[in-house]
Parts: C-alpha cells; sequence; structure tokens
C-alpha cells in the first residue's frame, strides 16, 4: 500500500474546469493550498476523495458540468515508483479511464490504497480543524487515559470514549444484576407474570372431570325429587277434588227441597212477565203518538201548497251555466292574445335578420328554398368532420416522428460510446460449480473446527490417561481383554472383602478382648464377694447352735446354749446367704469371662492362620496381575482403574479415530475449495478481471458473481438500448409515412368538397371554415320559420273562441231575458247565473216539504200497527194463566219462574258433582259419605306445605344445575391459556431480543478495551517518544515534555511538563494546547502508519485556524515534517500562512499553489513588498 | 369415488414461537391460530364431503396442561361426527406424554389402541385402517413391522406415528424404514411426527402431510393436510394449505443501496413479494439483509432505527399482514478496513483471537454469567435458546461484532 499524488486534474468538476495542481516531490512533500472563501477548496478536497473511491451517485458537484460530463484526472506514483495516469468518470460501473479513456481496472488503484475504505481514508489521512476541536475535547473525555489517546488518535476517531461510553451505558440500561429496573430484568419480570398467567387460566382436567361428575349427581338429585313431588302433587289434587265436592252435594239436597215444597204451577212462558210489562207499555205509548203525528202531516200539506213548481230559468239551466264558465277562459284568451301576437312579431323580425344574412333579395315566403334536407346537411357535416380528422392526423404523425427521430440521435452516440461485453460462459461455469459445492469456506471452517474441536478432545482424553501411553503404542500393543482384567477385579474384590472380613473380625475380636479385660477389671475392683464355702460355714455353725437349743428345750439342761450366740450365727449365716445370694451374678460372670478367654484365644489363633492365607493369595493374585501386564510394560494400578483406563483408551482410540476422518475430511475440503479457487481465479484472470489471488473463496466467488452480473446487466442494458434504437427508428418512419397519407386525403377531400358546394348552389369558393358560420345561420332562419307559423296558428285560434262565446250569450238573453240585452254581455251572462241560483233554492225547499209529509203519513200508520199488536198480546197471556184481569198476572208469573229456576239448577249442580268428583253421581255420595271437613283442611295444609319444600328444593336444584351448565359452558369456550401461552412467547422473544442486544453491546464495549489495551502495549512507545518530540515543537516550548502519568485510579494518563518541571494533566491543559497534543499525536500515527504500510496522502484543512503565528509556524514545520515521509496537501483560506510558510520553512519542502489565482504574497506583504518573500516554489493552479 | 383426509401434528394451541411483539404488530391476528388452522381443516373435511378423517398423532402439545384445548378438538369432531365423518386417530409422543389425553374422552371417535396394533374397517366406503398409538412419550420399537396384514378387497390404509429412519429435528421414535412400508401391501401410509410435508413414496402412497400450522422459523412455508381420493382402488392425492400465519424468511439484497432510504425501499418490496406468494395470508418475516453496499457504517450504528423502521414498514404494507419476527444482519462495506489501520486491525484482532481462545470464552462466559443466572431455563435451552455464559454464543456474538464494528468506529467514533 502505498500512494502519492503527483497530479490532480479537476478536469470537469464542480465550479472546476481544466483546473490542474501540480503535486510533484518525493517520496512526499508538504502542499499548501491557499485561495479566499468560495473559490471551492473544499470542493477540490472532496474532489481528491472522489477520485480515489468513485464520485457518488447523488453528487452535489454538477452545478456546472452534467454528470455524464465530469471528469477528474490524477498522475500517481506507486510504491515502487510507478507512474499510474488515471481519469475518474461519474457512473456506476468502469468509471476508471486510462489516459486513452478507456475503462481499466481499479486493480491497480486498490492496491495502492490497500484496499481502505473511503470512510476509512477519511477518517485516518483527513485532518480539519473541527476534528481537531472534537479530538481535543475527547482527549479531556478520556481524561488522557493513554490507550484510549493513542487508539482515537491513530484512527482519527475522536468520538472513541463517547461511544465507549453509550456502549457502556447502553449495556447498564439493558441489565444490572441488581436493579429491577434495567430492561431484560423487566421483560424477565414480564415474562414471569405472563406464566403465572398461564398457569392461571389453564383448565385443570380434574376440575373439568370434578363439574361432569357434580353435573351427573345432581341431575340425578333432581330426578328423584321431581317423582317425589309429582306423587305429592297428585295426592294434593285428590284432597283438593274432595274439598270442592262437599258444598256441592248439600246445594243439591236444598234444591231439592225447595222444589217439593212449591208443588203445581201452570206452565207459564219463561218471559211472560217481560211480555206483560213490554205490552201493557206499548199500548200506552202507541195510542199518544198517533195522536201527534196526525196533527204534523196536516201542518206540512199547508205549506207544500205555497211553493209553484214553474220557471222559465230551470228549462235554460244548463246553458246559462255553461256561459257562465266561459266568461273565465275568454278572459284570460283576451290577455293571451296580446303576448302571441308580440311573440309572432319578434320571430318574424329575427327570422328577417337571418335571411338578410344569407339572401337579403329574398322574401320570407320564399326563404324555404334555402333549407337543407337531412341526406344534404348529413353530407356537409361529415366532409367537414372528415378534414379536421386528417389535419388532426397529419399533425400527431409529425410531431411522433420528431420525437422518434429525436431520440434515436440521443441512443446512437450511447450505443457506440459501449464497447462489446466479455464472454462469461466460462466464469459462469466456474461459479456455477463453486456454487453447487455450497458454503465450501463454512463447510471448511466448519470442518477444521470440528477437528481442532476432536483435537481437544483427544488431548483432553489422553490426558486423563494414566499412567499415560504413546498413541501408537496404544493401538497396537495386545493389551489385556477387559473380560481378563474383570476377572482380576472380581479377583481383587474377593481379596479385598476376605480382608476387610478378616479386618471386622480382628477388630470384632479386639473389642471382645477389651471388653473382657474391662469385665475382669471390674469383677476384681470387688474385694468382699462372699464365697460359698464361708457360707457353708457360717450354716454349720448355726446349725451346731441349733443342736444345743433344741436339745435344751427338749430339756437336756446340760446343753450349752447361748441364745445370743446363736441368734448371732443364725444372722450371720443368713447375712452371707445374703451376700452370696447377692453376689451370685459376679461369680457368675467371673465364670463365664474364663470361657470368653478361653474362646477368643482360639479364634485369635483361627484368624490369624486365616490372615497368612490371605496374604499368600494376595501376592499371588498381585504376581499373576502384574505379570498380566507385564507385556505391554506397563506397572498396572488396581483392576477397577485399569478398568477405568482401559475404557480410556477405547476413548482416545475413539478420538483418535474421528480426527483422522474429520482431517480427511479437512483435507478433501481444501482441495476443492483450492481447485474452485484456481478455476475461478483463472476465469477471472482470461477475463481481465483483477483480483487479489489470496483473497478468500467466498470474496473470489463474489467477484466473479458481480463480474458475470456486470457485464450481464451491461450486455442486457447493450441489447435493450439497440432495441430502442430500432424501435425509434421504426416509428419515426411509420410516422412519417402515416403524415404523407394524410396529406394525400386533404387533396382528394378538396375535390370532393368543390362538388359538394357546387351542387347546394354555394359559390365554389366557399371556404370550408366558412361553410360552419353559413349552416348555422341556415339553421337559425329554420327555427325562426317554424316559430312563425306556430304563433300564426295559435293568434287566429284564440280569437275564433272569443267571437263564439258572444254569439252564443247574445241568443240566449234574448230568449229568456229580454230586459238584459242593453248589459255587456259578461254582465248579462253573469245576472243570468245569479237568478238561476235562486231558482234552484226554491225548487230544492219544496222537495224536502214533501218528503218529510211522506215519512209522516207511513209513521202514522205503523203507530196504530203497535197498539194492536199489544193488546193481542195480553190477551193471549191471561188465557195462559187462566185470569180475567192483566192484574192477576204478576203472583202467577213469580211461582213459575222459581219452579223453573230450581228445576234448571238441579241437573248442573250434579253435572258438576260428576266432573269434580270423576265418577259416577252415585258413586261420589257413597264415597263423600262420612268425611269429615275440619281433617281434610289439616291434612291439605300438611300437604301443602310439603309440596312448598319440594318445590323449593327442586327450585334450588335446578340453580346449581344452571351453575354448573354455565361452568361447563365456560370452560368449553374457554381459550384464555392459549392466548396467555402466546403472550408468553412474545414476552419470552422480547427477553431474548433484549439479551441479544446485550450481548452485541457488552462484546463490542469489551472488544474495543481490549483492543485500546493492546494497542496501548504494542504502539505506546514509538508513538509516545514521537509525540514527545512533537508536543513541545507545536507548543512553541510552552511544554519540554509528554509523559505518562497515573490517574487516581492508576490507569496510565498523559502528562505535559512544563519547562519548570511542573507536570499538567490534559484536563488542567488549555483547549488550545490539548488541541496541539491531539494533532502531536496524529502526527505521530501518521508517520508510524506510514512507517509500516506505505505513504499516503494526507489532506488537512485549516488545521492553523485559531492559532497564533508562532503556533501555526510551528505546526507548519510539524506538517513539513510529516512531508517527507509522505505527501501532504494542506488546505488553507488564510493568507498569512503562506507567508509564515515562506519565512519560516525551506523551500525545498514546501510548495505553494493558489486556487482562485489571487497574487497572495503581494497581499499579504504590502508594506515590506515581494522582496521579503522568501525564495519558495509557488504555482498557480493552471 | 371416496375420498379420506389425512393431517397430523395439530398441536393445537402451541404458542407461535419468537415473535416479539412491537408497537403495531398484529398481535390480535395471530391469537389462536392452530385452532383457525383445525377449523379450516374441519371445514375442507366437510367442503370435500369425505368419508373419513385421519389423524396421524401429536394433535396436542405434550407439555400442554390446559383441558379446554380438549374440549375444543371434541367440540370440533363432533362437527364432523353430525355429518357423518369418521374420525380415526392415533396418539403420538405428544399425546402419549399430555395430561389432557389421559382425561379426555372423544365420543364417536376411533382411538387406536397403544398396547396392540389395532384396526377400523368401513364397509361403506370401502376402507381399512390400520395403526397403533404410543404407549409412552418415547417409543422405540418398530411398531409398523406388527401391524395387521392388508384386508382383501379394501383399500388399506396405515396411521402411524414416526420418525422413519431418522430426522434431525425430530425425536427417533417408531423408527422404521421406508421399503417396510412399501412392502407391507397397505395401499396408503398416513405418516405423522414429521413436521415438514414429503411425498415419500407414490403407489402405495407414503405421506407426511406435514403440521396444520408452522410454529417458529424451523416450520417454514405452506403447512396443511392431504386429501386422498379413490377411484376403483386407484388413489390421487392433493394437498391443501390450511396455516393462517405463514412462517417465512424474505431475503433482502442491500447490495449496491446507496443509503438507508433504499434498503427501506428494497425491504418493502421484499415484503409485498412475499405476502403476494402467501396467498394474503398474514406472514410471520424474518428478513435476511444481506449484500455490499456503501450505506453500511450508518447502517449498522443506527441498526436499532432501521429495526424500528422496518418493523413500522410491515406494519404499513397492510393492516394485521405482516409480523416481522427479526430481522437478521448480515450487510458488509464495500472495500473491508481492516487491516489497514492498526487500532482497527487490533480491534478486529481481538474479536477474532477471542474466538478461537477457549480461555477468553471462558472469561467472557464468567462476564456474562450474571446475566445468565438471571436468565430462565427455558430461555437457555433447546434449539432457539440463548445461553449468554455459553462459548458458542459467545463465539457467535464475536464474529457479528467483526461485521459490525468497524462501522462503529468509523461512523459512532469519528
Amino acid at each position: 500500500m502505498s500512494l502519492r499524488l503527483d497530479r490532480f486534474e479537476l478536469r470537469a468538476f464542480g465550479p472546476f474546469t481544466g483546473t490542474v495542481l501540480e503535486l510533484h516531490g518525493s517520496p512526499g512533500s508538504l502542499h499548501v493550498i491557499c485561495g479566499p472563501n468560495e473559490v471551492g477548496k473544499s470542493t477540490a478536497q472532496r474532489a481528491i476523495g472522489d477520485f480515489l473511491f468513485g464520485i457518488p451517485p447523488r453528487s452535489s458537484d454538477n452545478q456546472l458540468h452534467g454528470y455524464a460530463d465530469m471528469r477528474l484526472g490524477a498522475v500517481l506514483i506507486d510504491g515502487d515508483g510507478g507512474r499510474h495516469e488515471l481519469i475518474r468518470r461519474k457512473g456506476a460501473r468502469s468509471t476508471l479511464l486510462g489516459p486513452d479513456g478507456q475503462p481499466i481496472d481499479e486493480g491497480c488503484l486498490e492496491r495502492m490504497l490497500g484496499g481502505m475504505s473511503r470512510d476509512a481514508f477519511e477518517s485516518m489521512f483527513s485532518i480539519t480543524h473541527e476534528s481537531l476541536v472534537i479530538g481535543g475535547r475527547a482527549l479531556l473525555a478520556a481524561g488522557g487515559e493513554v490507550g484510549e489517546s493513542l487508539f482515537s488518535a491513530s484512527l482519527g476517531a475522536s468520538g472513541l470514549h463517547q461511544l465507549r461510553e453509550q456502549l457502556d451505558a447502553e449495556a447498564e440500561a439493558l441489565f444490572r444484576p441488581r436493579a429491577s429496573s434495567s430492561l431484560i430484568l423487566q421483560a424477565r419480570s414480564r415474562l414471569e407474570a405472563a406464566e403465572v398467567k398461564l398457569r392461571e387460566s389453564a383448565l385443570r382436567a380434574s376440575t373439568f372431570v370434578e363439574n361432569e361428575r357434580q353435573l351427573k349427581a345432581t341431575s340425578s338429585e333432581r330426578r328423584d325429587l321431581a317423582e317425589r313431588l309429582r306423587t305429592a302433587r297428585v295426592a294434593q289434587n285428590g284432597r283438593r277434588r274432595l274439598r270442592t265436592l262437599i258444598p256441592l252435594l248439600v246445594e243439591r239436597e236444598q234444591v231439592q227441597l225447595e222444589l217439593a215444597e212449591l208443588g203445581d204451577v201452570p206452565a207459564l212462558p219463561e218471559d211472560s212477565g217481560e211480555r206483560r210489562v213490554r205490552a201493557v207499555e206499548r199500548a200506552a205509548n202507541g195510542r199518544a203518538a198517533v195522536t201527534e203525528t196526525e196533527s204534523r202531516v196536516e201542518h206540512l200539506s199547508e205549506r207544500i201548497s205555497a211553493l209553484s213548481d214553474q220557471d222559465p230559468l230551470l228549462a235554460r239551466e244548463l246553458a246559462i251555466k255553461d256561459l257562465h264558465g266561459r266568461i273565465a277562459s275568454v278572459r284570460e284568451s283576451s290577455a293571451d292574445l296580446d303576448r302571441q301576437v308580440g311573440k309572432l312579431d319578434l320571430a318574424t323580425s329575427l327570422a328577417r335578420h337571418a335571411l338578410d344574412d344569407v339572401r337579403p333579395d329574398l322574401d320570407l315566403p320564399n326563404a324555404d328554398m334555402l333549407l337543407l334536407d337531412n341526406r344534404r346537411r348529413t353530407r356537409i357535416d361529415a366532409a367537414l368532420d372528415k378534414r379536421a380528422r386528417v389535419l388532426a392526423m397529419r399533425e400527431q404523425a409529425q410531431r411522433a416522428a420528431d420525437d422518434a427521430d429525436e431520440r434515436a440521435g440521443e441512443l446512437r452516440p450511447d450505443i457506440e460510446d459501449r464497447a462489446d461485453p466479455p464472454d462469461t460462459t466460462a466464469l459462469e461455469a466456474a461459479v456455477g460449480e463453486a456454487l453447487a459445492e455450497g458454503q465450501l469456506e463454512q463447510r471448511l471452517r466448519d470442518a477444521e473446527e470440528e477437528l481442532r474441536v476432536a483435537e481437544e478432545q483427544l488431548a483432553a482424553a489422553r490426558a486423563e490417561l494414566h499412567p499415560s501411553v504413546e498413541l501408537e503404542a496404544l493401538r497396537e500393543k495386545p493389551y489385556p481383554t477387559a473380560a481378563a482384567v474383570d476377572r482380576f477385579a472380581a479377583e481383587h474384590d474377593e481379596v479385598s472383602e476376605r480382608r476387610g472380613k478378616l479386618v471386622d473380625r480382628r477388630e470384632r475380636l479386639d473389642a471382645e478382648q477389651r471388653q473382657l479385660d474391662e469385665d475382669r477389671a471390674r469383677l476384681t475392683l470387688k474385694t468382699d464377694v462372699p464365697t460359698v464355702e464361708a457360707l457353708t460355714v457360717a450354716r454349720t455353725e448355726r446349725d451346731t447352735e441349733w443342736v444345743g437349743v433344741r436339745r435344751r428345750l427338749e430339756g437336756d439342761t446340760a446343753a450349752v446354749v447361748s441364745p445370743d450366740s446363736f441368734e448371732r450365727r443364725v444372722r450371720q449365716a443368713d447375712e452371707l446367704a445374703d451376700a452370696v445370694r447377692r453376689h451370685a451374678d459376679a461369680a457368675a460372670r467371673a465364670s463365664e469371662l474364663t470361657v470368653r478367654e478361653r474362646r477368643l484365644r482360639a479364634e485369635d489363633a483361627s484368624l490369624e492362620r486365616q490372615v497368612e492365607s490371605l496374604e499368600r493369595d494376595e501376592r499371588a493374585h498381585e504376581q499373576r496381575w502384574k505379570e498380566t501386564w507385564a507385556a505391554v510394560q506397563i506397572e498396572p494400578r488396581t483392576p477397577r482403574e485399569m478398568t477405568e483406563w482401559l475404557r480410556h483408551r477405547q476413548t482416545v482410540l475413539d478420538r483418535a479415530l474421528t480426527v483422522n476422518g474429520r482431517q480427511r475430511a479437512v483435507s478433501t475440503l481444501r482441495q476443492s475449495r483450492d481447485l474452485h479457487h484456481g478455476a475461478l481465479a483463472q476465469a477471472l484472470t482470461m477475463l481481465d478481471r483483477p483480483h487479489n489471488g489470496n483473497a478468500t473463496l467466498r470474496r473470489l466467488l463474489s467477484v466473479a458473481q458481480r463480474t458475470i452480473a456486470t457485464e450481464q446487466t451491461e450486455r442486457a442494458e447493450q441489447l435493450e438500448l439497440r432495441r430502442e434504437l430500432q424501435a425509434a427508428e421504426a416509428i419515426a418512419g411509420r410516422e412519417r409515412e402515416k403524415a404523407r397519407q394524410c396529406r394525400e386525403a386533404l387533396d382528394t377531400w378538396t375535390t370532393a368538397w368543390t362538388t359538394l358546394v357546387s351542387d347546394n348552389g354555394w359559390p365554389v369558393e366557399v371556404d370550408p371554415e366558412d361553410a360552419r358560420q353559413l349552416l348555422a345561420t341556415i339553421d337559425e332562419l329554420a327555427r325562426q320559420l317554424r316559430d312563425m307559423a306556430q304563433l300564426g296558428a295559435r293568434v287566429s285560434g284564440i280569437q275564433d273562441r272569443i267571437q263564439a262565446f258572444h254569439d252564443d250569450a247574445t241568443a240566449l238573453i234574448g230568449e229568456i231575458a229580454a230586459d238584459l240585452s242593453s248589459w255587456p254581455v259578461p254582465d248579462a251572462v253573469a245576472e243570468l247565473a245569479r237568478r238561476l241560483d235562486k231558482a234552484i233554492e226554491r225548487r230544492s225547499r219544496r222537495q224536502t216539504l214533501e218528503s218529510e209529509l211522506e215519512v209522516a203519513q207511513e209513521a202514522l200508520q205503523a203507530t196504530q200497527r203497535t197498539v194492536d199488536q199489544a193488546e193481542n198480546d195480553l190477551a193471549e197471556l191471561m188465557t195462559i194463566a187462566g185470569v180475567q184481569t192483566v192484574e192477576q198476572l204478576p203472583a202467577i208469573e213469580q211461582r213459575a219462574g222459581r219452579q223453573q229456576l230450581l228445576g234448571s239448577r238441579l241437573p248442573d249442580i250434579e253435572q258438576r258433582i260428576s266432573e269434580a268428583g270423576q265418577a259416577p253421581l252415585a258413586e261420589i255420595i257413597e264415597r263423600t259419605a262420612g268425611v269429615e271437613l275440619d281433617v281434610l283442611d289439616a291434612e291439605a295444609d300438611a300437604a301443602d306445605d310439603e309440596l312448598t319444600q319440594l318445590e323449593e328444593q327442586l327450585t334450588q336444584l335446578d340453580v346449581r344445575l344452571g351453575e354448573l351448565g354455565s361452568e361447563r359452558q365456560a370452560m368449553e369456550r374457554t381459550g384464555g391459556a392459549a392466548e396467555a401461552g402466546q403472550i408468553v412467547e412474545q414476552r419470552r422473544a422480547e427477553l431474548r431480543e433484549l439479551v441479544e442486544r446485550y450481548l452485541r453491546v457488552q462484546i463490542a464495549a469489551w472488544a474495543l478495551a481490549e483492543a485500546i489495551d493492546q494497542y496501548r502495549r504494542d504502539h505506546k512507545d514509538p508513538l509516545l517518544r514521537r509525540a514527545d518530540e512533537l508536543f513541545p515543537q507545536l507548543t512553541c516550548g510552552s511544554f519540554k515534555a509528554l509523559e505518562v502519568g497515573f490517574d487516581v485510579a492508576d490507569e496510565p494518563v498523559l502528562v505535559g511538563v512544563r519547562p519548570n518541571g511542573e507536570r499538567v494533566p490534559v484536563d488542567r491543559m488549555s483547549t488550545g494546547t490539548r488541541e496541539q497534543l491531539y494533532l502531536a499525536l496524529r502526527l505521530a500515527s501518521l508517520e508510524r502508519h506510514v512507517e509500516l504500510h506505505g505513504a499516503m496522502p494526507v489532506i488537512l484543512d485549516d488545521v492553523v485556524l485559531h492559532s497564533d503565528p508562532k503556533r501555526k509556524t510551528a505546526i507548519l514545520r510539524a506538517l513539513a515534517e510529516l512531508g517527507r515521509t509522505t505527501q501532504v496537501i494542506a488546505f488553507s483560506h488564510d493568507p498569512q500562512v503562506v507567508a509564515l510558510a515562506q519565512n519560516a520553512l525551506d523551500a525545498e519542502l514546501v510548495t505553494l499553489h493558489e486556487l482562485g489565482g489571487r497574487d497572495i504574497t503581494n497581499a499579504l506583504h504590502p508594506a515590506t513588498g515581494a522582496a521579503d518573500v522568501h525564495p519558495i516554489r509557488r504555482h498557480e493552479a493552471a | 369415488m371416496t375420498k379420506f383426509l389425512h393431517c397430523a401434528d395439530l398441536h393445537i394451541d402451541s404458542p407461535l414461537k419468537g415473535l416479539a411483539a412491537y408497537p403495531g404488530a398484529p398481535v390480535e391476528a395471530i391469537r389462536g391460530a392452530t385452532r383457525q388452522a383445525v377449523e379450516s381443516l374441519v371445514e375442507l373435511a366437510l367442503n370435500q364431503k369425505v368419508e373419513l378423517v385421519v389423524i396421524a398423532g401429536d394433535v396436542f402439545d405434550g407439555d400442554w396442561k390446559d383441558f379446554s384445548t380438549g374440549l375444543y378438538l371434541r367440540a370440533q369432531l363432533a362437527r364432523l361426527y353430525e355429518e357423518g365423518i369418521a374420525v380415526v386417530l392415533i396418539r403420538g409422543n405428544h399425546d402419549a406424554a399430555s395430561v389432557i389425553t389421559r382425561k379426555l374422552k372423544l365420543p364417536h371417535v376411533h382411538v387406536l389402541p397403544h398396547d396392540r396394533p389395532g384396526s377400523v374397517v368401513l364397509e361403506a366406503a370401502g376402507l381399512a385402517i390400520h395403526g397403533q398409538s404410543f404407549a409412552t412419550r418415547a417409543v422405540l420399537d418398530n411398531l409398523a413391522a406388527g401391524y395387521p396384514p392388508s384386508v382383501e378387497g379394501l383399500t388399506n390404509v396405515g396411521v402411524l406415528h414416526t420418525c422413519l429412519a431418522g430426522h434431525a429435528d425430530h425425536e427417533r421414535y417408531a423408527p422404521c424404514e421406508l421399503d417396510q412400508l412399501i412392502a407391507h401391501g397397505y395401499e396408503y401410509w398416513a405418516l405423522g411426527h414429521v413436521h415438514d410435508r414429503a411425498v415419500l413414496h407414490e403407489h402405495p402412497f407414503v405421506v407426511f402431510p406435514g403440521n396444520l400450522q408452522g410454529r417458529h422459523m424451523r416450520e417454514c412455508g405452506p403447512k396443511g393436510a392431504t386429501v386422498v381420493e379413490i377411484n376403483d382402488h386407484d388413489l390421487s392425492i392433493c394437498h391443501h394449505t390450511l396455516d393462517h400465519v405463514r412462517f417465512t424468511r424474505v431475503r433482502v439484497d442491500a447490495g449496491g443501496a446507496q443509503d438507508d432510504v433504499e434498503v427501506l425501499e428494497r425491504a418493502d418490496g421484499a415484503l409485498r413479494d412475499a405476502l403476494e406468494t402467501c396467498d394474503g395470508r398474514l406472514i410471520a418475516a424474518r428478513i435476511e439483509l444481506t449484500g455490499v453496499t456503501t450505506a453500511y457504517p450508518v447502517l449498522v450504528c443506527e441498526r436499532e432505527r432501521l429495526d424500528a423502521e422496518l418493523r413500522g414498514l410491515a406494519t404499513d404494507i397492510g393492516f394485521e399482514q405482516v409480523w416481522l419476527e427479526r430481522i437478521d444482519w448480515d450487510i458488509a462495506p464495500p472495500r473491508s478496513s481492516a487491516g489497514v489501520d492498526e487500532s482497527l486491525g487490533a480491534a478486529l484482532g481481538v474479536l477474532r483471537r477471542a474466538g478461537e481462545d477457549p480461555k477468553t470464552l471462558v472469561e467472557l462466559g464468567e462476564r456474562l454469567r450474571p446475566l445468565a443466572l438471571k436468565l430462565p431455563t427455558e430461555l437457555r435451552t433447546g434449539p432457539d435458546g440463548i445461553d449468554p455464559s455459553d462459548p458458542d454464543t459467545i463465539r457467535r456474538a464475536l464474529a457479528n461484532a467483526q461485521d459490525m464494528l468497524p462501522g462503529y468506529l468509523l461512523e459512532r467514533g469519528a
């Protein structure tokens, strides 16, 4: 990686056209490019980046030159001193051109850039005043921490500390073990809450089964209860029926008694009483009405005779009404007549005007000859329409042809500019084959990883193999079989078991022996133990004494007797006996101890023999065991351990096999990868596509795929362009032909039009545009002539109607009302109508009176008939009752009525009894005999209570059943747990996302910290050494050195040292000094980078902006120093910089360039003039 | 003509996994997805007028305890019974482990026995169905070996919950060989257990219909059941898609994109295409963002914003149409910045070496252990588990950081 700009050309870019910067100087040099504000310094800086990395698609530097014309050029010197003359154009591909303007591969430029991205270049090799300010702040933020400061300055990443703080803050917000407010713990709480909800929502099977059981049991209980209730209701209904029968039976008995008392009565009709009263009343009323009606008939007859029925007006009633009805119409017609006449005049006037426009010589009555019939009119319209269409088509075709020509003109140069894309078949085949292998490198990495894991596992397995044996020996030596080792293990176990038992037995015997010794010691301590012999002696002495006593008692006085002595002997013997008895256990124990001692000795001897036998067996076993392993030269451990060893050995062998397999797989994959890598590289080389021979297969594949895609796209675009050109040319031809046809059609039309016009009698020269106007005027004339005809007819009709009314009215008045003949006709007709109304009113009144008389006469006859009928009725009733007068009738009627009532009630009562008792009457009478009402009522009351209770119970069961049913339905409907389960999964996924985010942030923060630390370890010394030289220089001696100190946390930090030895940490430095420190670190890093990786242009923008002249000079010197190793291009708008550079720097080290052509030197030194100017090389941008 | 419907692995009420909620996510629409798939299954059976529905195991999830799920199934099967459609069912490994199975009575359903192979003969339909349920969760015997010989004159259907000779994603239960099934003499083998649809053989047919509803990103693509049509002993099959929510991977190629806006536009197009191929049903999409782009630093540094924008985009595409499951980032800058500078190279070297150094992995594991201790076991285990202290997890995170760190440093750090 190495690059230097020997010449930079702003050929067509931003405001520049053909501007050239000569940047000679080897290996590097300081180039100061000065120019006033707005002259394009920023554009020029941007242009360097655009040249190296491509002009962005949405570049804003096209204000003067269109995208297609934008060009930058440069002569680059690579690390080997090779010159490369290159041109950059704007575009999507093939934007790097050679001096001949032909596209060339970007590989040469990429190699010079070392694969660096634009972001990295701008971050590392661009220093602006703003980046210094931010860098100074970053130093302050980091507290001058050495690692971070160096790292930050190296990368130009002045926001590093902020980035680290952001990462830490984000990590802390996500998770702190004891902070329940951290996002992850909150998410976990939400997950736990969701899980609780899920558990609570789940319907347990036992709950459902219990519900089912209760439902079944309750249903059964309800069935039983319902049956009991039904039975009780039947019994209660029986009681209620009986209770209703008893009053009916009593009533029946009373009716029978009363009927017997009434005896025989005449059989009068049921309504005889009513008939009698009505007849008496009708007769009296009828007679009064006859008298009144006769008087009314007489009065009506008199009033009718006073009204005459003869009048002449009534004879012509219809004629008068007709005339009267026409008066209003006649008045309206008179008024309308004036309006219609006005309209007629207007229509006539308009028609005259229209005719004057067409033929002023013609009278209106003859104007009809100008009107056109439909056929002629249609032909003229069609001819005019056709002409309009042809004209429009001609214009459209002409326009389309012009457009197509223009498009074809645009396309041709574009097609000609494009070279034929190369054949990518071989590359496609290589890509296809490589892709068919799948993710080969990933598989290889996986296989290598698997191999590494397998090797680690093998190593781990071998590490567990004790004693350790070489792998080869493990494979080949004849190790004992597992079965043989198992046998040894069994034997070993058996021997061990035997030894264990013997040890146990030895311990037991030793314990028993110790116990025996203790028992014996305890027994020995008891010194006062009486012996049996002492007891025998005492008893003998007692008995001897007793013999003496007995002899004395039997009368032998010679016997020596001492009661006291005897008593003492007795007591001694007793005490001894007691003592012997008391110590009998001890005696037995002593005897037993003796026996135990003998047994222990015997057992001890036996045990010793067994131990000897066991040791012999053990030695033999050990011997055989070692012999077994001797062949494989292993000092064996216990059989159990060796069993484990054999198992480990097998594991080692298995893992070794696995390692072998994995090695083969890795080898195969590597071969395959190399094969495809070679094929792809070869195919790319054939296509003259630059590629990195060391690139990964994936990278190469990606390059190949991009190449194929690029070429395919290019091919497709070319094809598309050619198709488009052909289409455009075809369209142009077609449209031109269409325009020509239109012109021919217009010629034909003109001939036809001439004929048509002459046919209609119009002048041949009538212009088609005027013909439309002529037609409109004729249409207007026709419309006015039609209006005139209609209005004339309407006016004559109105006049006829008015005249007819006058004639009819005059004739009628003369006939029936000569006194009105002098009146105006309408008034006379109105008077006639009024007189007719009065005559009609008189006729109507007479007709009403005649109707009333007829009604009165009919009423008189009807009333007389009613009187007669009532008197006949009374006579008939008296005959049936056998009485002479009407006054005797009521008593007979009363007795007959009662008998009839009772007679009808009796069967009704009996019917009700039978129905209520649901049995024949006789049976009911028999059944109810002797029933007591009070008892029955008491039973019914008790049954009511029982029924109430049963019903309540039934209601409760129904409620319970309803509840259980609802519970069941709820169980069947619920899906709450499923929803809760879904929420649990959502919460889990949320938590997972946060954990992934935390991992991302934590790993990034950790990697940064590690990288900074490592960078500090690797680069601290050379960088600080150089920065230590630069810092005093840049601060003009305010500081004499830059050292490493330690802060309160014992972290290494940067410290500036004053000339008086005062040590100043970063946070106590001034802002400007901190910026100088940052610049010192940046320059040191850049020098280091150049030293390690090669030269690269460093671009600076006004880095001396706010420094005083002294410091500006110092900075320029430092840049000139850097310029000894790599190219430094410093842009500045500050004319003072030029002067300072001229005065302070060696002419060989700096080159001055001017943008904008202003003479900066003279502008700067108005007082001193050019004579003060250092003989420095100056260039104006050409 | 006779028709029957073959389905398996209903896993009713099994939740859809991996879907973290975000504003605008169609939370309501995904609820009850497995139930809706079951209802679609019943509708299909009714519409197709099938004689029989065969369920080849795993009706429930093994660890699901909500009994209402069983009641729901019973109600759905009752709809089939009312229309005269027979149901033959075997219990799979999940059913054997389910508490619901033990307590749930399924009237009118032929549940084949677990202690021996059983048969159901539907004379009118000309079908003989043979099968055996799982007695326990892990049945390692070759159950098919004991299935009865075919019944002459009828179309014989073998119902079996099996992994066949083995499957990477499924337990090795009731193993058997494909050749064994082919040679058994049945006309159709209705298999269950493997969630991917597969027609392993024709004449006789050996068919995995797959599960009814995908439940996570490892169950992508259409899910449903198979309708089998029999015409005079000649069988033909037709698969019907019944899933309600479709898990799908959407590849968004950010290659050559100039900025984040263009990436979002491409994602919009890709999501719309995906939606179209899924017949308008709701999709649970995982965006796989790939390609080499100059917008890389911006995209990396504003990843959270881009994630949110992509989710907003998914919401805007259609009401309750898309749930963005996650976004996998696999983008790269046009040129690698690695190696051009010591500082950046150091950072990447740290990450690379850490992934290869067991000691560093252990140290990082210890650093992350406090988090691991706070996480529930279910989150740390299983195929989709994430254990922050696990070396593999850390290795993946380190590889991811290698992709992202240059962007962080050059964009956010600069």
